[in-house]
């Protein structure tokens, strides 16, 4: 119904859509299911952080997967069969996540999930969503275990723990890092498992860890007592594991406490322009993996960023990239299973393929214990601020 | 409707309905303090300190529900006991800030005792066992005690404390007494309500135990009224079935709410119930004196 | 390092101070816990933000802007909240929960304006300099909100006692019945005592989101139980006791981090805000209110 109103209000702008869509599809390379007799309008369930705490995150996944949605039906993929988004808002709360799950479930009959936005949500809904037996694929939560949650529940993306270590095996020789300090928000349960995880990382590269700090969250702003402490260890590399905003203000406050040369990691939360913006020149000498990037060459990337750019007239982020890529993962598997049937997109998901994702240096993927397999990016912030792809020399 | 129609719909809104029961118990446990004049805002820490109580209890021990629940209440009295002498000498303000920080204290806690609590992760895989059913149980049973208490003695002792506090004294009322009570009543129903929460939301972090929890706990509250108890079940029964008509403004969610309590405090200060009582009281009206009509014609 | 830490725990407290002043301010004089000071003080720093980097006004006149921002925002909650409030005879909790709403929908405000974004004042309001004696290093941002909230402790002080305001003030905190015999306008010096209070709570934004290089719709939400916590242990309407309190809870906070329990910092801040009011509920310096029944 939208794609046919936004046909109607503005003709020249769908059809270019329809024709990167149709690019998109054509390159897909899945095997191609029985296509179903009969048109069937197979409703999939959005639950989303659309209000609350964590909405600027929701609402970025949610234009990105209308625009996925859009590819899908127009361009055929499905044959004559369509997906119907039922958006649902679970307003960063957790039993709000839990209910409109067992809405979406009993009420509106969907035939699978894509979606939710935070990790808590995620561990709160996800069990519902295996009880009810609604196939279901989140696509934003990195918090580990949810790969432990049941046979119906599957992850579009996975936790940053196995790249960071990964990072860090290739930083330490190549910079020579002999003693590092790790800093960490203490309320996420992300950066509380990162912590340990990183420590025991470094230590099995031979790196000393001379001091582990945690920060508190919300609206604190002032780091200055933790770096002081740090800084009188004198680290060669500081571990920064804290959300996106308090990133920047960190590494400015590490310069200013005296860590001038210190090198930075850290994880996803480094990817955005805030951070560089705050940080400035401080940034430089930080280092971080990504699943993801805006220039990334793959072409459905390519292709996916450029019909991003021409809709909402600028650039994706993480959360919309991942909203993005759970629509068409679902769309795969929908293809497969070649109905709405619960069962059969069941068993679908279950059987072994290859996907086509706009993710890692492969884009090629599959599922292994229901997480997406993939490889990561390495990036280093240059002293101009610049993004450049670190190779590990 | 039909019977399995009905079942259906049961089905479907179970967390929901569930949710907005909870929510009354808890308002009605905030009821009791304020209607003793008592400023208590620690309502979100004893529900905290019931539902780690009981989701501790069920996933390390594999203690069986009732056992868990009853745990989570006795603990959260037994805090609120050694509490409540030097918490009672305070009034206004600084019972506010006193029972507010305790909120603060318990939620840091909950974050950082990583041993009992699993710190920021939260407690994961609580036993299903409360349904609606269980919770409606409490709540009708909550409610018909603090009904039955209005209208007693002590009801009338707490209005006497709330209204005037030295006149009360005057009139020879135990003032400490009765908030005493009234503290430990809010105490047990809160620890209730999150007790039975762990069992019904599985899942238990401590960021659902912030300041945000207890504003939508005044809201309830006070949006209904403390006239009657019905006021704060009322409230919350809206409160959170409120999404639906709100859809639109989800963006918007907390600056209606915020200004949904400054009017209510400045223009309604008794709540919902207080119009509804009046529409009831002239409706009354109206038909006795039509009856009278009917009589004298 | 310690030296260091020393001077990180008072920079640290003397924004609190500033924070708690305007807090205690309008306390004292009104018997108010305005919680939405802490939205006022956030409005702050987006309007000094704004200021500067849409408009390219220059430092000075954006912090005078948006100094005199917070200070007409919370004259306008008082114009439009407080006052139909008193007038209805609103108890002191119906004050604190209308508080609590206004404070939401200011923040809920912010983050629409903001765009949830985090933002910082560009590069160079400020000169960057750096000085470094003694192992201590102390920057020019932090030297300026040194000396800034010195200079606003001595003026607020000599406001309240050497001026006919302050003495207005002063004696609405004392009795408002008695203000209104002596014949002291009481509505507008409420207006006035929030209006100051205002822009204690602005300055001290415009301060922290220049001196943490974070402006953020969130920022306000520590410093509202944290300027509880310095009232209560300063004492309650005693200007010196608040400084005195903010500046310990800025050690404690930091040496909370020296001795290696950091992450229970919020657990010691409010430990001893409770310990206080079972104890002694009249703070450090606080004259023998009745707190008690």
């Amino acid at each position: 119904m939208t794609t046919l109103l936004n046909r109607v209000a503005r003709p020249v702008k769908a059809a270019s859509r329809q024709a990167q869509a149709l690019v998109i599809a054509g390159a897909l390379t899945v095997v191609a299911g029985a296509p179903s007799a009969s048109a069937e309008d197979i409703k999939i369930g959005v639950p989303l952080s659309l209000s609350g705490s964590v909405a600027f995150a929701g609402t970025k996944m949610r234009e990105a997967m209308e625009l996925a949605f859009e590819e899908v039906n127009s361009s055929g993929y499905l044959g004559a069969n369509k997906l119907v988004p039922v958006w649902a808002d679970d307003r960063s709360s957790q039993p709000q996540g839990i209910s409109v799950t067992q809405q979406l479930a009993l009420r509106d009959n969907v035939s699978a999930i894509v979606g939710y936005t935070a990790s808590n949500i995620c561990l709160a809904s996800l069990p519902v969503a295996q009880e009810l037996k609604v196939p279901t694929l989140q696509s934003d939560c990195v918090v580990p275990g949810l790969d432990a949650i049941g046979n119906y529940v599957y992850n579009g993306v996975r936790p940053y723990e196995s790249f960071v270590l990964e990072l860090v095996d290739k930083l330490v020789p190549a910079k020579q890092i002999k003693t590092a300090a790790v800093i960490y928000l203490r309320e996420n349960p992300v950066f509380t498992r990162l912590a340990p995880a990183i420590t025991k990382a470094f230590e099995k590269n031979g790196v000393k860890v001379v001091a582990t700090e945690a920060v508190t969250g919300g609206g604190d702003a002032d780091f200055s007592a933790q770096l002081t402490a740090i800084a009188n260890t004198k680290p060669d590399i500081l571990a920064i594991l804290t959300l996106g905003g308090q990133v920047g203000p960190v590494m400015v406050q590490a310069r200013r406490a005296g860590m001038e040369k210190t090198l930075f990691i850290g994880e996803q939360s480094f990817d955005s322009a805030d951070v560089r913006r705050i940080a400035g020149p401080n940034a430089a000498g930080a280092y971080y993996p990504s699943h993801w990037f805006a220039d990334s060459p793959l072409p459905r990337n390519q292709a996916y960023v450029k019909a991003y750019r021409a809709k909402y007239n600028r650039d994706p982020d993480t959360f919309a990239t991942n909203g993005y890529n759970g629509v068409w993962l679902i769309a795969q598997i929908v293809k497969k299973a070649g109905s709405g049937d619960r069962a059969k997109i069941l068993a679908a998901m279950e059987s072994p393929g290859v996907y086509e994702t706009v993710f890692g240096t492969e884009g090629k993927t599959k599922f292994e214990n229901r997480m997406l397999t993939m490889t990561p990016f390495f990036f280093t912030i240059g002293a101009d601020g610049k993004i450049a792809r670190f190779e590990g020399k | 409707m039909s019977l399995s129609g009905i079942e259906l719909w049961l089905r479907i809104y179970d967390h929901t309905i569930a949710t907005a029961l909870i929510n009354s118990i808890v308002s009605l446990g905030l009821y009791i303090s304020l209607r003793a004049g008592l400023f208590n805002l620690s309502v979100v820490a004893f529900q905290a300190l019931g539902a780690y109580t009981a989701g501790i209890l069920a996933l390390r021990l594999n203690l069986p529900t009732p056992l868990g629940v009853i745990a989570g209440v006795a603990i959260s009295l037994l805090i609120g006991t050694v509490l409540v002498f030097p918490i009672l000498r305070l009034k206004g303000h600084y019972l506010a800030i006193a029972t507010l920080s305790f909120g603060a204290i318990v939620q840091a806690l909950a974050l950082n005792l990583d041993d009992l609590t699993n710190g920021p992760g939260g407690l994961i895989g609580v036993p299903k066992t409360v349904t609606i059913w269980h919770l409606l149980i409490v709540l009708i049973v909550a409610l018909y005690c603090t009904w039955i208490v209005q209208f007693s003695r002590m009801g009338r002792a707490w209005d006497a404390i709330r209204t005037d506090e030295s006149a009360a004294r005057a009139m020879g009322i135990n003032v400490e007494h009765y908030r005493l009570i009234a503290f430990l009543a809010t105490t047990a129903l809160s620890a209730l309500a999150g007790a039975l929460w762990a069992h019904v939301n599985r899942v238990i972090v401590p960021s659902e135990f912030g300041f945000g929890q207890l504003t939508l706990a005044l809201v309830n509250t006070l949006l209904g009224g403390i006239s009657s108890p019905i006021g704060p079940v009322l409230g919350a029964i809206i409160v959170s079935s409120m999404p639906d008509w709100l859809y639109k403004f989800e963006q918007h969610r907390e600056a209606i709410i915020g200004a949904i309590l400054v009017v209510v405090v400045i223009y309604l200060p008794n709540g919902l119930v207080a119009p509804l009582r009046a529409i009831k009281a002239a409706v009354a009206r109206r038909f006795r004196r039509a009856a009278i009509g009917a009589a004298g014609g | 390092m310690l030296l260091q830490q020393l001077v990180n725990g008072i920079i640290a407290g003397s924004v609190y101070a500033l924070f708690a002043l305007g807090f205690n301010l309008v306390l004292g004089a009104m018997n108010i816990l305005n919680v939405a000071q802490g939205a006022v003080f956030t409005w702050s720093a987006l309007v000094g933000f704004y200021l500067i980097k849409v408009y390219g006004l220059p430092f000075p006149l954006a912090l005078l802007a948006a100094v005199a921002a917070g200070g007409l925002l919370n004259m306008l909650i008082e114009v439009l909240v407080f006052r139909p409030l008193r007038n209805r005879g609103g108890s002191a909790m119906s004050t604190l929960v209308a508080s609590i709403g206004v404070s939401m929908i200011l923040i809920s405000a912010a983050q629409t304006a903001s765009d949830a974004q985090v933002e910082r004042f560009p590069f160079g309001t400020l000169p960057e300099i750096q000085w470094s004696a003694l192992s201590v290093r102390l920057t020019f941002t932090q030297a300026v909100v040194l000396v800034t909230t010195l200079a606003t402790m001595i003026g607020t002080y000599l406001l309240l006692h050497r001026t006919r305001l302050g003495k207005a003030i002063r004696t609405m905190a004392f009795n408002e019945r008695t203000a209104k015999m002596l014949g002291i306008p009481t509505e507008s010096v409420a207006r006035w005592t929030f209006f100051l209070s205002g822009a204690l709570g602005g300055l001290a934004g415009v301060l922290l989101g220049l001196m943490f290089s974070t402006v953020h719709f969130l920022m306000g939400e520590p410093y509202v139980l944290k300027g509880f916590a310095a009232i209560v242990i300063g004492g309650f309407g005693s200007v010196i006791g608040v400084i005195v309190a903010s500046i310990m809870i800025g050690l404690a906070e930091v040496f909370s981090t020296v001795i290696g329990v950091g992450a229970f910092r919020d657990v010691i801040i409010f430990g001893m805000l409770f310990m206080f009011l079972l104890f002694r509920p009249n703070g450090l310096f606080g004259k023998d209110e009745e707190v008690r029944p």
